[in-house]
């Protein structure tokens, strides 16, 4: 039972091949056809490559993190030092700098070259249109701009961290980073030169999810038709154009403190590193629901396909994501509140709590939807499961921080760090991995092994707990974050989060065997192997490269379950038929 | 002091250990450890409730052979409503109570004992209220010089801080506060403790190279060793404000515009100055009785005079900007503050000192 009316334009009877297909003309010409692309398809997985490979820089650096940390330095009498892994500098004071480096480098990687980017720039782009029923974004052009300036922006960040890095930290505070009186160590202009140009990257991006939105849905598809992950990239987009700006200004005004000694920020020359701080964060803390948001999204359509039912509550999580965008701009001062004074850290307290509210209300919501569902424990639906428990976990840790008195004590601790990385990659890592298995059929057009999906879940689903939880206690307990050295109470906590970690990368390194696995020897994909609603299940996997034959006219809501199959219809009738052929794709 | 947060933290006063290491070493530390745990209970209680639901629902609605999902509300206003307004009222509570807690580790009794900490890359320097700045130290985990800090138990300590060079943060993790420490201005914080004991401090805000090895001791002793200490490392120079009206005298040439008796000058008398309101000609005001406040307002009149100008005087003064090391613009401070009848007891320098005391 067809539930698209494709209108027939007389389409030809040829096979066209998926938008995968090399070019007739061979290797090169198939190298120049994905670098001349316009397809949002190709843009989208060129994306996706990119995005993994910085996340296995990113993750190569966290491990030489924990390593580090198995054994607190020390130096014994004879002058000989143990337990440290990374040499410091050259200079005789130089002890750690090349363990501030690393974690400089595992910061600005993960957050400006895998997260910000990462489901924005690879679902968001490949489903984005397919989801819309359109052909392509809105800027096809200005789409492919955006992943060249991304690359550019990789480049001269790799460029610097193969240099000397920076050893500021990812939120480069003043006057540390701003003058060569507070630090002569490092490669910051030009690694605050490669964020700038990956801001342009994002706000492009932003720009054309949200005019392809308003403007290319197709007919029949009103707001409140539209799938939620719709929304979600909706949300983001917004919060991407205007909050993007702020730091490419923040990092051009450092640099001109750095390299023409301009006194804005450094109190030496006049300036106020607190003015830095809320610059910076102005931008950094709404970007941490760039992450979040299509994370969000992605987890929304896993528990609805997975469980064959419509999502609780689809308007609430709909005005929710608008909300927390909103919202979000408003409380970037509890980053700060151990260098603010009392009336702005009480406002920007009572404010943040305002944020925390749309966001339980969205879990309220997943969890209701597997009410009465019919619920498939496959390796999409498992991560999906994992990010509501690892979400919960980091929402809820986030309540000690908005709470004056204890952030002041956990402000800059270990707690911290477990916190956001409860939210980011438990979050948005988490989610948009199950993203990825989730729509790799309709990607790739293979199926990946689903016992090895599994697996790899599993395990970075413990190695995740045993890393970070771990650490809220070395927090709590006096830990300081960046730090390189400890005293001696905290060496086995810091221990079992090392085993914790290499146990993550390894579940990590598991599915990335498997992807590449699937894509020698996968399983060929159906188009609709999971059974779900939305437009992008109804046309090959892999899609061509127009997408729909015809342009779709919707008739039926993105999780209307209980409308489209016949009540106690056997799901062993799913997956839906193949779209009736309209002339097309007939194979 | 809630009285909810407060028995909840009696009652799970093992778990509270358990998680912190150590109680925490003040009331105020322990209020700290009560809200935590207040909000560690709040959020076990709705972890649960979630996840044993989604646990029971993922295995009771699993899908099996033959069984399609059943129908069910796509949503339910009144529950909607009701698990966003509940939630929101505790949220509101958590607000409040972090708000006083906080508040109540900033606002130092007015008996304080301020002590100044500067901070720079990678050590602490300490100076007493009698102006004597030791560096002692111990060793602790990696052959790092520790410098100590003596406190008198059972009188509350305020520190006075900041940095000469990049930003650091003073933390004190057994009395589960921290600050951070900016250059070219003061911030603060004070603490209470209740017995003798050694409490670790850590650089909290990122440094650079060794900013893992930036530690201190505060030792907390009896007041009376506390007082004995004091005076066996006092310095010839004396206390702050002689020291300060030395400097005045010979170095800063500020008498010929501010007087020191109430008579009007070009600058504003010294005179029962520090502590009262002030208005400045761009609207803006500086409340009165803020410690903290004037502080920054004398050490910013001295480095940067033209950033607030006191009503009915011209911007006429000059910077001394690097006239002054960051010890003497205290000492300097210290003369101000003792000029006022609302300063703390301290002491008024006499003629006679200038004369008898050594050069500095």
């Amino acid at each position: 039972m067809t539930t698209i009316t494709t209108p027939d334009t007389g389409h030809g009877g040829h096979h066209e091949g998926s938008y995968l297909t090399p070019n007739k003309g061979g290797v090169f010409a198939t190298i120049i056809q994905w670098a001349t692309t316009i397809d949002h398809k190709k843009i989208g997985m060129m994306y996706l490559f990119a995005v993994l490979g910085m996340f296995m820089l990113g993750g190569v650096a966290a491990l030489m993190v924990r390593a580090e940390l198995w054994e607190p330095t020390r130096m014994l009498a004879d002058g000989t030092v143990t337990g440290q892994f990374f040499k410091g500098g050259d200079t005789a004071s130089a002890n750690y700098l090349t363990y501030n480096r690393i974690f400089t480098m595992h910061g600005a990687v993960m957050v400006f070259l895998v997260i910000v980017p990462g489901a924005p720039a690879t679902l968001g782009n490949f489903l984005l249109p397919l989801m819309l029923g359109a052909k392509d974004v809105a800027f096809p052009r200005l789409n492919l701009l955006s992943w060249y300036i991304y690359l550019l922006g990789a480049a001269f960040a790799v460029l610097a961290l193969l240099n000397t890095g920076a050893d500021t930290g990812w939120t480069f505070y003043t006057p540390y980073s701003s003058s060569h009186a507070g630090n002569t160590y490092g490669n910051i202009v030009m690694m605050t030169t490669a964020a700038f140009i990956l801001g342009f990257s994002s706000i492009l991006t932003g720009l054309n999810f949200i005019v392809t939105i308003h403007k290319l849905r197709c007919p029949g598809m009103g707001w409140f038709d539209m799938p939620l992950f719709v929304w979600a990239m909706y949300a983001t987009s917004i919060i991407q154009v205007l909050a993007t700006p702020v730091i490419g200004i923040t990092l051009l005004l450092l640099i001109f403190e750095r390299v023409f000694h301009v006194g804005i920020f450094d109190p030496a020359m006049g300036g106020d590193p607190v003015l830095f701080q809320h610059f910076f964060w102005f931008y950094s803390h709404p970007v941490v629901y760039v992450m979040i948001l299509p994370g969000m999204g992605i987890a929304t359509e896993l528990i609805a396909v997975h469980c064959r039912k419509p999502i609780f509550g689809y308007r609430a999580i709909a005005f929710a994501s608008l909300g927390i965008a909103a919202v979000s701009f408003l409380v970037w001062g509890h980053h700060m509140f151990a260098s603010m004074g009392e009336l702005a850290s009480a406002v920007f307290s009572a404010l943040t709590f305002f944020v925390a509210i749309p966001t339980a209300v969205k879990v309220f919501n997943w969890i209701a939807t597997l009410y009465k569902g019919s619920i498939a424990l496959n390796t999409p639906m498992l991560y999906a499961l994992s990010f509501l428990f690892l979400f919960s976990i980091g929402g809820l840790t986030g309540l000690p921080l908005a709470t004056l008195a204890t952030d002041l004590h956990l402000h800059d601790s270990y707690f911290v760090v477990a916190h956001f990385h409860y939210v980011m990659m438990g979050g948005t890592v988490i989610a948009f991995v199950g993203g990825v298995h989730h729509w790799w059929p309709k990607m790739t057009g293979k199926m990946y092994t689903e016992w090895v999906g599994i697996l790899g879940c599993l395990l970075v689903f413990v190695g995740f707990n045993v890393t970070f939880f771990t650490q809220f206690f070395l927090g709590i307990q006096g830990m300081p974050r960046r730090y390189a050295n400890y005293v001696d109470e905290f060496q086995l906590l810091h221990q079992i989060s090392t085993v914790g970690a290499f146990t993550l990368g390894l579940g990590f390194f598991i599915q990335l065997g498997n992807f590449i696995h699937s894509l020698i020897a996968g399983r060929k994909a159906p188009p609709n192997p999971w059974g779900g609603l939305t437009l992008e299940w109804y046309i090959e996997s892999p899609p061509t490269e127009h997408n729909f034959h015809k342009e779709p006219i919707l008739t039926h809501g993105p999780y209307d379950y209980e409308d489209v199959y016949p009540p106690h219809c056997d799901p062993a009738d799913f997956p839906l038929p193949d779209p009736k052929p309209g002339g097309a794709n007939a194979h | 002091m809630n009285m909810c947060a407060l028995s909840i933290a009696q009652q799970s006063d093992w778990l509270t250990t358990k998680i912190f290491g150590a109680s925490g070493a003040s009331p105020l530390a322990r209020e700290s450890d009560a809200i935590f745990m207040w909000i560690f209970w709040f959020s076990t209680f709705w972890f649960v409730l979630l996840m044993g639901l989604m646990a029971y629902w993922v295995v009771k609605y699993r899908r099996r052979p033959g069984v399609a999902p059943q129908r069910s509300a796509h949503h339910n206003t009144p529950l909607e409503l009701a698990w966003t307004i509940i939630p929101s009222l505790f949220l509101g509570y958590m607000f409040y109570v972090g708000f006083q807690g906080y508040i109540s580790n900033l606002v130092a009794p007015t008996n304080a004992e301020v002590i100044d900490v500067q901070g720079r890359k990678w050590v602490w320097t300490i100076t007493y209220p009698n102006g004597a700045n030791p560096l002692t130290s111990i060793t602790i985990a990696n052959n790092q010089a520790a410098p100590e800090i003596y406190i008198p138990v059972g009188r509350p300590v305020q520190f006075r801080m900041t940095s000469v060079d990049v930003m650091h943060s003073f933390w004190i993790p057994d009395f589960r506060f921290k600050q951070d420490i900016l250059p070219n201005r003061y911030s603060s914080f004070w603490i209470e403790a209740e017995e003798p004991g050694d409490h670790v401090v850590y650089c909290a805000e990122y440094c650079g190279d060794l900013h893992s090895e930036m530690s201190a001791i505060i030792r907390a002793i009896p007041a009376d060793e506390y007082d004995a200490y004091l005076k066996s490392i006092e310095d010839p120079g004396g206390p702050p404000p002689v020291r300060g009206k030395r400097l005045v005298d010979t170095r800063g040439g500020c008498i010929a515009c501010h007087s020191i008796d109430g008579t009007k000058g070009i600058g504003p008398t010294w005179k029962d100055a520090w502590g009262n309101a002030v208005q400045f000609a761009d609207g803006t005001s500086l409340p009165a009785d803020d410690p903290d406040a004037w502080d920054n307002y004398i050490r910013e009149s001295i480095i940067n005079p033209n950033a607030r100008i006191h009503n009915g005087f011209a911007p006429a003064m000059a910077s001394y900007a690097g006239a002054f090391t960051e010890d003497e613009l205290g000492y300097i401070a210290a003369y101000i503050k003792s000029l006022s009848s609302k300063a703390p007891a301290g002491e008024i320098p006499t003629e006679e000192d200038p004369a008898e005391a050594p050069s500095n």
